[in-house]
């Protein structure tokens, strides 16, 4: 039983992987890779993971969802009405590709597993949260604050009109000049 | 007594939700009789339901001309899937279906397929309006989806568990709602919002014809429709174990309790609906982006300091 | 066969209705609109949420063909009923009803209409639930020649242009999509079509023009009363942003201006109430409020409207409601988004002005 259910998620997994590059529509592939991430969520359950697992399923839906909406905002052809290719640079591609399958699979197989040691935690969520908050909090706080960094910072950049434009040079308008207002009004 | 109800409850389950939905429906249209002035008598509400689903099923299916079938049906399926998914972790009385030891993060992670759902539902129709209304649905969950975390995160805080079971064992003596107010009023506009209804209609509008489902016909509409009903009884349902205690409560049995309260979230949520406009989506992403946001990520704190002070983290 | 026609007699007791009316129709469809909502009956959002299609008055070349293509989008069971009278109204309703619940008067309308039942029913679960799902007429897709079938090939379905790339108002090179909007969309005013180019969600370039403008045969156009004609813009705006109750409320104070011999305090005090719900509505400011002066414009007249229907209720005879032309509907169009273009232009309320058309070059309906 639980053979069977890997095997079909991991099949799952690389089959829907595989067909992002086979189909036209971008909303298709799209929602083929979130099948994938999906499958692969799946498999991180079956270890016993609850939390990861279902927090891998969240995101992916979220990420996948808006990477659709921004995949199709530019993209020529977004709903597949010719057929299109998905590669470029095949042949630099495929050597990347076939050297990581290599360097992985030759990993897998000749190193030596290691035996496990110790037993797994009552609970998979509370270690996960333990260890995240106690030995790992110096990375998890350096990781956090850096990937919020890089949130606001590309914001910045990529605005077309910030703050000064809307609201003048010493931000001392009444209200700014946009054109949609928002709902705090700013 | 065992932590979760007998298998069989699974297949009742769907059976109490649309139960539930159907007097939902019908209280929301004598409410919309009753504020448009042409009271209608409940009997004929009583009906409603059952009339218009018998319409959809006997009515024809449409294609979308040169859109994409596939996506579309898939869609409008996981809709009423993601719903009954998300309420397996509900406890009828003081068990649920399931329970998991992360319930809370499994409600959210189902309840998030919408997005996907009614976003591939606008796509698939290959018509400009329904991509709009699809276009509409995304917006909003990118403005909710922040504050409904942080409030399911609170409840999480305040039993120190993400286990629903043990949300509503920690409220035996204090309701959530009387210690995490900003929580539960975030929550319940979230629910409105996921289910795409009421203020939050804007992705299935009168201004885009329809949006999403503008293009439906038949079985299509129906489940469409069904599984945005069930969307937001599942979600208004798990307002009582997070915030409303759940089966506690004197002289009734839990699951009276769990049916007395739903019904009460569900009444409270379509009385107000017909008070209000529907709320743009320009609007709604700055307030609750600007204003939501912060005020529940400080009442996570306010909620998390109240949990270390009264003895740590168990 | 008697289970099917219960079923679908049974179906049809609610029936979500279309109505359809060209340019100066205003007044037989408000009474129209009056008798559905006496009914109970719900009004369609679109041609896919429709059972009976209600055509108002005698529609003119131009919108004839539109008709015709929302007539292919209803599902079947279906009825469609023409109105040019006041007096035709209840009969030609209950004659529609009776058609949608007659599974006979169903295959023939399929028939008649050369409609490719076959694959439509995509499952055979459904076949038995299916009006159309009949053997007689399985597999003719050929004879049928409808328009509304074709697929594929380098034209868009529908019609549509192929979409090209312009810049955005970030500066982005985006797709652009050129969309006729109207005559058939709910709270439309009667006979209008914007031909837009929408960039997303944001109307880039609008032009705007009524339908079977300059038919000789029109007789003068029955215009409604400027009270009615005030409450039924208001109406729509109310029903645009979602507020269905007193949108409903707007449209029965209509109704009872227009038909109704009743009472006119009570009708006075309605309005007050009404307005006095307008004007209390934090929501609705919080909305329809703008930092841009053309289109703060949406609520103070929404106000206005309200108070001028209010002002000929009373006898006092209100301001005329100023008229809008197109070109100036068009330039507040341009840049708004979707959402505050519908607000514009229930706002405006347009009426046709002969005056004030373009010259004849206007290209075919939709």
């Amino acid at each position: 039983m639980t053979t069977a259910l890997f095997v079909v998620l991991a099949a799952t997994a690389v089959v829907a992987g595989a067909l992002v590059f086979r189909v036209d529509s971008m909303a298709r592939a799209t929602f083929l890779l979130l099948l994938s991430f999906l499958a692969v969520a799946g498999l991180v359950l079956m270890t016993g993971l609850q939390y990861v697992g279902l927090v891998i399923v969240l995101m992916m839906v979220i990420e996948m969802v808006v990477m659709a909406v921004f995949m199709i905002m530019y993209m020529m052809n977004p709903a597949g009405l010719m057929s299109m290719s998905m590669f470029h640079n095949t042949r630099g591609a495929a050597v990347i590709a076939a050297a990581t399958f290599v360097a992985l699979a030759g990993g897998a197989l000749l190193v030596d597993w290691p035996v496990r040691g110790g037993s797994p935690a009552p609970d998979p969520t509370m270690a996960l949260g333990e260890s995240l908050m106690s030995g790992q909090m110096l990375t998890m706080m350096t990781l956090g604050v850096t990937l919020f960094a890089t949130i606001v910072g590309t914001v910045v950049l990529a605005t077309g009109r910030g703050r000064y434009d809307r609201l003048g040079d010493e931000l001392d308008a009444p209200a700014s000049d946009d054109r949609d207002r928002g709902g705090v009004g700013r | 007594m065992s932590a979760v109800l007998p298998l069989g409850w699974a297949v009742l389950l769907p059976v109490l939700l649309l139960a539930v939905t159907w007097a939902v429906v019908a209280a929301d249209v004598l409410a919309a009789g009753r504020a448009g002035g042409r009271p209608v008598p409940w009997t004929v509400a009583a009906l409603t339901p059952a009339r218009e689903a018998l319409r959809l099923l006997v009515g024809q299916r449409r294609r979308a001309v040169g859109g994409d079938e596939l996506l579309r049906g898939i869609g409008g399926a996981v809709l009423p899937l993601a719903a009954l998914l998300a309420a397996v972790v509900l406890p009828l009385g003081l068990r649920p279906v399931a329970d998991l030891g992360v319930g809370i993060v499994w409600f959210n992670a189902m309840e998030v397929f919408a997005w996907a759902a009614v976003w591939l539902v606008g796509w698939g129709s290959n018509s400009t309006l329904s991509l709009i209304g699809g276009y509409r649905f995304v917006a909003q969950g990118l403005a909710w989806e922040l504050p409904h975390m942080f409030a399911l995160i609170t409840a999480a805080v305040g039993a120190q568990s993400l286990r629903v079971t043990d949300v509503v064992a920690a409220q035996q003596g204090l309701w959530f709602v009387v210690i995490m107010p900003v929580a539960f009023v975030a929550f319940l506009l979230s629910v409105a919002a996921m289910a795409f209804w009421g203020p939050f209609g804007a992705p299935v509008g009168r201004d885009v014809a329809g949006g999403a489902a503008a293009e439906l016909g038949g079985v299509d509409r129906l489940v469409f429709v069904t599984g945005r009903w069930l969307l937001l009884v599942a979600a208004a349902a798990m307002a009582v174990p997070l915030f409303l205690g759940g089966g506690h409560g004197p002289w009734l049995p839990a699951w009276a309790w769990v049916l007395v309260k739903t019904l009460a979230v569900l009444a409270a949520v379509v009385a107000l609906r017909h008070r209000l406009p529907t709320i743009r989506m320009e609007r709604w992403t700055e307030f609750s982006l600007v204003v939501l946001t912060p005020a529940t990520i400080a009442q996570a704190l306010v909620v998390t300091l109240v949990a270390l002070g009264e003895g740590g983290l168990r | 066969m008697d289970l099917r026609n219960a079923l679908l007699r049974a179906a049809a007791a609610r029936p979500h209705v279309l109505v359809v009316g060209g340019v100066g129709t205003d007044r037989l469809r408000a009474r129209v609109e009056q008798e559905i909502a006496r009914r109970r009956w719900p009004v369609a959002t679109a041609p896919a949420d429709a059972d009976v299609l209600v055509v108002v008055g005698r529609p003119g070349p131009e919108l004839d063909p539109v008709i015709d293509g929302v007539w292919a989008a209803v599902p079947v069971p279906r009825s469609r009923a023409q109105i040019t009278g006041e007096d035709e109204i209840a009969s030609a309703l209950e004659a529609a009803v009776r058609t949608l619940s007659d599974l006979t008067a169903q295959h023939a309308l399929a028939l008649r209409d050369g409609l490719p039942t076959a694959h439509t029913d995509t499952s055979p679960g459904e076949q038995d639930q299916h009006a159309d799902g009949h053997d007689e007429q399985t597999g003719h897709d050929e004879h049928s020649g409808s328009h509304h079938h074709q697929e594929g090939g380098m034209e868009l379905p529908g019609g549509l242009a192929m979409a090209d790339l312009g810049e955005d108002r970030d500066g982005l090179v985006l797709d652009q999509l050129h969309v006729a909007l109207g005559p058939v969309l709910p709270e439309w005013p009667s006979g209008l079509v914007v031909d837009v180019v929408l960039q997303g969600d944001v109307i880039q370039e609008a032009r705007s023009r009524f339908l079977d403008l300059d038919l000789d045969d029109r007789d003068a156009p029955e215009c409604l009363p400027d009270a009615a004609r005030a409450l039924d813009s208001a109406a729509r705006v109310l029903a645009l942003v979602g507020w269905d109750g007193p949108a409903a409320r707007a449209r029965g104070l209509r109704d009872a201006l227009l038909f109704d011999r009743v009472d006119g305090s009570r009708v006075l005090e309605e309005v007050d109430d009404l307005r006095r719900r307008v004007r209390r509505s934090r929501l609705l400011r919080w909305m329809l409020r703008s930092a841009e002066a053309g289109r703060s414009e949406v609520l103070e007249t929404l106000h206005d409207k309200l108070l001028s229907a209010r002002c000929a209720v009373a006898g006092a005879g209100g301001a005329a409601p100023v008229a809008v032309d197109l070109p100036a509907l068009d330039s507040r169009l341009v840049g708004a988004e979707f959402a505050a273009a519908r607000l514009i232009v229930a706002v405006a309320d347009p009426q046709p002005q002969p005056t004030l058309t373009r010259p004849a070059d206007r290209g075919g309906a939709s």
